[in-house]
């Protein structure tokens, strides 16, 4: 497994639950932190309370957004390495090219079965 | 009532290795490479993502309204920024601190409006001038009964009245009444 702790910021409490079961199913001795905004994400990578070997990020958030995220986690030498995946509910092309422009690992829309998004979360944490 | 839709995937673009420029009227939606500059005359602008150096730092949740030439700087050694440029003939010049209240238009400046809302929350704006650009920052958007994704823009006139409805939480859409 290359990956032991992800960090998943998302502030819909469903699809935070869904998450979490897909990836325990696509890798069970995952580590999984759950926060529900962008910016505590950010402090509590900052000030190590949270580690983080990749990130999977949902796009429109309060407070700071996916895209502003990326671009402070690439400011920062200690973080700018992790690999942020944005993970939302649009397909739309041209957020999807803003978002690999400012540094994002992958872009992945929302799949909407469960089993998808096991198969999707299997082909990235292995 | 007419209305001309602007796909973000149809825009027309203009870009170099430093700067990369998308139209939608009279709105440009711009991405920076880091140390780079470029200029611009009777503008608003508003920072999406990043800080972007004018007469002094500026960060998205705040909006800069100028008369004058201005040349705006990418200040990061880096990274990107993204920021939309409206041109405009107010003549009033000012920087800008704002706040979204969720659900609800927030006056920039005189006739430029923008909003964040929650999804399946609507909302009216009642235009003066009767021509206005509808265009949309984040989220999903139905505005006089047309679907409008990240970075469209539609183009009203004769219009009294603008309707629209967040199809997705935390979308964000900018309204700039045009003279």
């Amino acid at each position: 497994m290359r990956f032991k702790n992800l960090l998943l910021i998302d502030d819909d409490e469903d699809d935070q639950e869904l998450f979490i079961e897909a990836a325990k199913e696509a890798s069970p001795d995952l580590n999984i932190t759950v926060v529900p905004d962008a910016a505590t994400a950010l402090d509590k990578l900052t000030n190590k309370s949270v580690v983080a070997d990749i990130i999977f990020s949902d796009l429109n958030m309060p407070r700071m957004n996916g895209q502003q995220f990326l671009l402070e986690i690439k400011r920062r030498p200690e973080l700018k390495d992790i690999p942020v995946i944005i993970f939302s509910t649009s397909s739309h092309s041209h957020t999807i090219q803003l978002v690999k422009d400012f540094g994002a690992y992958d872009f992945i829309t929302k799949p909407g079965l469960f089993n998808e998004l096991v198969s999707t979360l299997k082909r990235i944490l292995e | 009532m007419e209305a001309v839709i602007h796909l973000a995937s149809n825009r027309p673009c203009t870009q170099n290795e430093q700067y990369r420029s998308y139209y939608t009227s009279n709105l440009k939606d711009e991405t920076l490479a880091a140390g780079a500059s470029v200029e611009h005359k009777n503008v608003l602008l508003i920072p999406l993502v990043g800080d972007i150096f004018t007469t002094q730092r500026l960060s998205p949740g705040q909006a800069q309204l100028t008369s004058k030439e201005i040349t705006v700087t990418n200040p990061y050694e880096e990274e990107l920024v993204n920021y939309l440029v409206i041109e405009t003939h107010l003549l009033i010049d000012g920087i800008i601190d704002f706040e979204f209240d969720q659900n609800e238009l927030t006056i920039l400046f005189p006739g430029i409006y923008i909003g964040k809302y929650d999804g399946r929350r609507d909302d009216v704006l009642r235009t003066e001038t009767k021509n206005a650009l509808v265009f949309i920052i984040a989220g999903a958007f139905e505005v006089q009964n047309r679907l409008l994704e990240p970075r469209d823009g539609l183009e009203l006139s004769e219009v009294t009245e603008i309707e629209f409805e967040a199809l997705s939480n935390e979308a964000i859409l900018l309204i700039v009444d045009v003279p």
